[in-house]
């Protein structure tokens, strides 16, 4: 290129290896501990026991882990790796920094060590995929920043003028995942370990899945996007199919995917339009996502009979293929009447997994498979395993997703079933239940045929690496862009030179892009308090009540119950009136939930006596016949701890729960009187320990309260609902 | 307050289809762009990026 010969200075330098090295074996280790608690928690669906009775792998903890684990250290590892290996080839220079990319490696670590230490004693915020509490989450923080520094500064000072399309996927990923991280995670602390969300109720809920989504646009799909856009052409020799196309790809996605958020709250109680915006968004998102998928199917014209051959190559097209199917089935479960019947159910585990398995693992593992020859002096010790470990893994994902779309769709249309008369055909939500059961079983037997291929890649790169020394750094030369490359545009150059020639302004106009469409999507939330009007017959909870909320928050139980009943008669007559508003205004977090592998629990409080949640968190199968509910034992030995409530009412008056200032003060002598009622009560029905400062009986009072205030109003001049 | 009032009554179209308008807009421009008359040869050579390391390690 013509900057290049006036400036023939050449300098040397080699690529940083090292690093890519570290983060390939990061990825592979939290890839075996993210699938195999997947494969344990999949058991304990099938069957309750396998959680032994301890309370820290019991689902409700687990789960976060292993989606902590499969998105942030496996998939967030393999990012890394990838970024790392083809920025510095695609820039033609050394990262900014060792000592940067060393802090940001080691610094990860520890953030999935922490988690790994954490949320198995139920220290979480209690809110999906973000569950990480203000320490950890200001830990991510810093070493994002140092991440971004260290990108930055290489595209700073890279030697090559262009900036390829994957470059702009990463600089999407930084940037956004930034700013979705700090603004989903503003919590007040109470402790070191316990925070609440400064927003409640369907604000939050609308920030959370504003994240939600977006965490899975911004970390699961741009950064592999980038990946596919280098190690496609790689692999397959040839250039990607279409240029052009990935600038409109790129555009298209990052403008739009930001929008569709709220259709993870269909038929809940944010507002409409709202919702509608977020539907309509989806299912224009299907276009520039299989502009992508195309793109990357495509690049391999004329090679496809390699794919036969080459394990990478296999990999690679599954990998996109997958994307190509996630990315129409999200869509089509955006779709109102679709969602109705999807939300809450199976069929979004199997939506999830067809994604996180086939996309997201199926990319890595091709790239996992192309760089071990890149990155020691070897060769793959065994195409025939790696084979073998392609068909494994996709056979597992086929089982995995059948099972879970045949549970989903027939629970949903157990759930919905109504009779010629207009009542409910299944009216114990059990039976809906019992008769999906089995597919759990299906669904374990291909997590763990998933798992089995990936041991043998373990192996396979095991056997690759060992004994062989790590490649030589290659000392390159190449001139030197003078005297900076944002400065290096000529006056006659076209305009599209100055923007790829420029980074600064590309990422602004990322920003924007990303920015204006979250004002678009947030706005209700971020005008909720006009929009949520307070009703004083909704109260906040009492001291005891929100230290009951908390422990549902620490089991993990929104993660099998929702609490926000939709507007359809069937659902209606299951759980009663749909939610209001008002009825989430002082949850901090909301627990609305996303998946009902038990009942909905917004109006659970008064359906019950006492007595009958005290022998159900016990054994549920004492009350309920065949019920799948784990049992919660220790919540009957281990005390609550009231000396915390004050602290936790003043904090949470702080962030807008209208307590008194005689209620903060109060708040243990108080929480310890409704104790002593809900204990006395019990023990008029016969239980006779002692339990008024256990737990169980804080987590009872927070049942009895959910839907207490709806009834007291609707109860209030005509009698009951 | 105002801003609930001016909220509750929002006609629900008017975002999407605004919204959609901006897109397609942008998502036009954005094509047409990329199709310019002799840019041909630039995306040729970006394109290659990935496949450069070879031809010059
Ligand atoms: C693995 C999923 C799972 C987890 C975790 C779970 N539950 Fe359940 N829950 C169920 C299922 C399935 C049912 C329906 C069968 C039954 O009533 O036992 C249920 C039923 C209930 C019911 C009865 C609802 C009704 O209307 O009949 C309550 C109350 C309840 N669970 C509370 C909790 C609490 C509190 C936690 C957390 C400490 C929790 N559950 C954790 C699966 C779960």
């Amino acid at each position: 290129m013509a900057e290049k010969q006036v400036n023939s200075q050449l300098e040397q330098f080699s690529y940083d290896d090292g690093i890519v090295r570290k983060f390939f074996f990061a990825t592979v280790l939290w890839g075996a501990v993210a699938f195999l608690v997947g494969v344990i928690i999949a058991l304990q669906m099938a069957n309750w026991k396998f959680n032994f009775g301890l309370q820290w792998i019991t689902f409700g903890r687990l789960r976060p882990l292993h989606t902590n684990a499969a998105i942030f250290a496996f998939a967030g590892n393999a990012v890394f790796a990838g970024i790392y290996y083809s920025s510095q080839r695609l820039l033609k220079a050394r990262m900014f920094s060792d000592l940067l990319s060393c802090i940001h490696f080691w610094g990860w670590q520890l953030i999935i060590v922490s988690a790994a230490l954490t949320l198995p004693f139920g220290i979480t915020v209690g809110k999906e995929y973000a569950e990480l509490e203000w320490p950890i989450d200001i830990g991510i923080t810093v070493i994002w920043v140092v991440f971004a520094v260290n990108f930055f500064g290489t595209i700073f000072r890279r030697r090559e003028r262009h900036i390829y399309v994957a470059i702009w996927f990463y600089i999407a990923t930084i940037v956004t995942v930034a700013i979705l991280h700090i603004v989903n995670s503003i919590n007040l602390p109470v402790s070191i370990w316990k925070s609440y969300p400064i927003y409640a109720g369907v604000q939050d809920a609308l920030v959370q899945w504003w994240y939600g989504h977006n965490a899975v646009a911004f970390f699961l799909t741009t950064p592999f996007l980038g990946l596919m856009y280098y190690f496609m052409p790689k692999a397959a020799g040839k250039p990607v199919y279409s240029y052009r196309l990935s600038i409109v790809h790129f555009w298209a996605l990052v403008f739009l995917y930001i929008w569709a958020g709220p259709h993870h709250l269909l038929y809940t109680s944010l507002p409409d339009w709202a919702q509608t915006l977020g539907s309509v968004f989806s299912v224009v998102l299907i276009a520039p996502s299989w502009g992508g998928m195309i793109n990357g199917l495509l690049t391999l014209r004329g090679a496809w009979h390699r794919v036969r051959e080459e394990p990478v190559l296999k990999f690679f097209v599954a990998g996109v293929t997958f994307y190509g199917m996630s990315t129409f089935e999200g869509p089509m479960m955006s779709i109102k009447s679709v969602n109705l019947l999807a939300h809450y159910t199976d069929w979004i585990i199997a939506h999830v997994h067809g994604g996180a398995l086939g996309w997201n693992g199926f990319m890595t593992f091709g790239m996992l498979y192309w760089l071990v020859p890149k990155l020691w002096k070897t060769k793959l010790y065994s195409t025939a395993l790696a084979n073998a470990h392609f068909w494994l893994g996709l056979f597992g994902i086929v089982l995995y997703m059948l099972s879970m779309w045949a549970a989903g769709i027939t629970q949903g249309l157990m759930l919905r079933g109504l009779d010629p008369t207009g009542h409910l055909l299944y009216p114990d939500f059990v039976e809906t239940v019992t008769k999906i059961a089995p597919l759990f079983w299906i669904r374990l037997i291909g997590g763990l045929m998933f798992f089995t291929g990936f041991l043998l890649m373990i192996y396979n790169l095991i056997k690759s690496i060992s004994g062989a020394e790590a490649a030589e750094a290659v000392v390159h030369s190449e001139p030197r862009l003078s005297p900076a490359p944002a400065i290096g545009v000529k006056p006659g150059e076209s305009p599209h030179r100055i923007i790829e020639g420029l980074p600064a302004i590309f990422t602004v106009l990322t920003v924007v892009a990303v920015l204006v469409a979250s004002a678009m999507s947030l706005l209700p939330a971020l005008l909720s308090e006009d929009l949520v009007e307070a009703n004083p017959a909704f109260k906040p909870y009492s001291a005891l009540e929100l230290q009951g909320r908390d422990l549902y928050v620490r089991e993990g139980c929104y993660l099998c119950h929702s609490q926000m009943i939709r507007p359809t008669h069937a659902e209606t007559l299951r759980y009663g009136p749909a939610s209001l508003s008002q009825e989430s205004m002082y949850d901090h977090p909301f627990q609305w939930g996303s998946k009902r592998t038990g009942p909905d629990l917004a109006r659970v409080g008064g359906k019950y006596p006492d007595l009958w949640h005290f022998r159900h968190m016990m054994d549920p199968r004492e009350v309920v016949a065949n019920s799948i509910m784990p049992t919660y034992p220790w919540l009957y030995s281990q005390k609550t701890d009231f000396g915390v409530l004050q602290k936790k009412l003043s904090v949470m008056k702080s962030i807008g729960v209208p307590y008194t200032a005689e209620e903060i003060e109060k708040a243990e002598p108080n929480a310890r009187e409704q104790a002593k009622r809900i204990a006395e009560g019990l023990s008029a029905s016969g239980v006779n320990v002692d339990i008024a400062d256990k737990e169980i009986v804080a987590l009872i009072s927070y049942l009895q309260k959910l839907g207490r205030d709806y009834r007291n109003m609707t109860a209030a001049p005509g009698g009951a609902k | 307050m105002m801003m609930r009032e001016v909220l509750s009554h929002f006609q629900l179209t008017y975002l999407p289809i605004a919204g959609m308008f901006i897109f397609l807009s942008l998502f036009i421009g954005c094509t047409v762009w990329v199709w310019r008359t002799g840019s041909s040869q630039v995306y040729k050579d970006i394109s290659e990026l990935p496949l450069s390391e070879e031809k010059t390690a």
